[in-house]
């Protein structure tokens, strides 16, 4: 890679790594695996730079790398016989607010893993649902299908918690 | 739906610091790039246990007062061990292109050996050792040598032993690595199995996966630990059972212990 093209890279990463980081911790709950889904991501990305630069929506093909990752991952540990473990992170939260602020974290943790990574492209990426879709690698319809099943979800579980 | 993100990135606070490091991503894009163009076969292992970024987090050179200005050059050196020997048959020999090292820090072989024997003192499953074969030479049992690195990567360390069982029997084979930022390798899309993560006392990030299962053609039970320390220290602790054992002769909480032995880390 020339140099330009690396100090590009390294530009977009200095820039976009907080915000990476977010979405990968969205997927795998957990701010280690999170940030080992991140540098996968980004070694991916590092490999493809020369023509990922060029693409028109840069942050849309790498959450699709990410999220690539994120499922290999899980097939990997299905194959060794491992459910995906959703552990906690750090401590509960605390404070007046504590009960709804739970219903927002677990309202993801127990999604199934596809709606989930479609809220969080769709909703949170501000992917369209073609980009969604074609990350998921599924139809724009069932794109707005996990969605609306996803935000059903969320709303009767932060309905029954109130 | 900003809403929705306002509440996630609330309830998400503060995230805790990054362990992610352009650095290191781009030397092992680097590295596996030459190793693909080399033609080497690279197993996965292998191509983690290959080197270590020299670059620190905070953009130093960290090697910079330790290697030699204009020193041997350090070849490009991909180890893909073997496992060790069935039981009766002389342990087999790595098979690696002639390690190349580089001039090592004086006196670093000298403490780092004897922070780990101090260690493994400790641990009942390494009473009985043997010395080790790399790279086509017999090494002492858990003596530190200059082992493979590559031109980027810096300085290399790297501890050998075949465990033997009280009777005297091959237990498996024991390998330590210490570099400086070395590549974890204990990543999502690595192989093997699943990736436990866990924080050590002292701040320390440690991963560990266990292999059960044809490990470069042989069926073993491979058990891997790294532990990243906050001085820049990385150590990469393997445990080889027998070919067709079925355990490695250190578990994961045996490798923690050593890797967190004090001692073993890099000037």
């Amino acid at each position: 890679m020339r140099r330009a093209d690396e100090d590009d890279f390294r530009d977009y990463v200095a820039g976009r790594l907080p915000a990476l980081r977010r979405t990968a911790y969205l997927f795998c709950h957990d701010w280690h695996r999170a940030d080992d889904l991140v540098a996968v991501t980004l070694g991916k990305l590092y490999r493809s730079w020369s023509r990922a630069r060029r693409v028109e929506r840069l942050d849309a093909y790498v959450h699709r790398i990410m999220l690539n990752a994120w499922q290999d991952e899980g097939r990997r540990e299905s194959r060794h016989g491992r459910d995906r473990e959703l552990p906690a992170d750090g401590p509960a939260p605390s404070g007046p607010d504590v009960v709804e602020r739970l219903d927002q974290l677990e309202l993801l943790r127990r999604l199934p893993e596809r709606q989930r990574a479609a809220v969080v492209l769709r909703f949170y990426c501000d992917l369209s649902v073609q980009e969604t879709a074609a990350a998921l690698g599924v139809t724009d319809g069932t794109v707005k299908s996990l969605t609306s099943r996803g935000l059903a979800g969320l709303r009767l579980i932060l309905g029954g918690s109130r | 739906m900003s809403d929705l993100r306002a509440l996630l990135d609330e309830q998400m606070g503060e995230p805790p610091a990054s362990t992610v490091r352009v650095d290191r991503i781009i030397g092992r894009e680097r590295r596996r790039r030459r190793a693909r163009v080399g033609g080497t076969a690279v197993a996965g292992l292998a191509v983690v246990l290959a080197g270590a970024s020299a670059v620190r987090p905070d953009g130093g050179d960290r090697s910079a007062g330790t290697r030699p200005a204009a020193g041997p050059t350090c070849a490009t050196v991909i180890p893909r061990f073997t496992a060790p020997a069935s039981p009766g048959v002389p342990p087999a020999s790595p098979t690696t292109a002639a390690p190349v090292a580089p001039e090592l820090p004086a006196g670093a072989e000298g403490a780092l050996t004897a922070a780990l024997a101090a260690a493994a003192a400790e641990e009942p499953a390494l009473r009985r050792l043997a010395p080790a074969e790399v790279g086509g030479r017999t090494h002492p049992a858990l003596r530190f040598f200059g082992g493979p690195c590559d031109q980027r990567s810096g300085l290399t360390y790297l501890a050998a032993a075949e465990v033997r069982t009280a009777a005297g029997a091959p237990a498996g084979r024991l390998l330590v690595y210490v570099q400086l930022d070395g590549d974890t390798g204990c990543t999502p899309t690595g192989d093997g199995g699943a990736c436990t993560v866990s924080r050590g006392p002292g701040g320390e990030v440690i991963r560990s996966r266990t292999f059960d299962g044809d490990v470069q053609g042989q069926d073993i039970v491979r058990v891997l630990v790294t532990v990243e320390k906050p001085d820049g220290t990385t150590l990469q602790l393997v445990a080889d059972g027998p070919p067709g054992g079925r355990r490695a002769p250190l578990d994961v909480a045996a490798l923690t212990r050593l890797g967190l032995a004090p001692g073993l880390s890099l000037p």
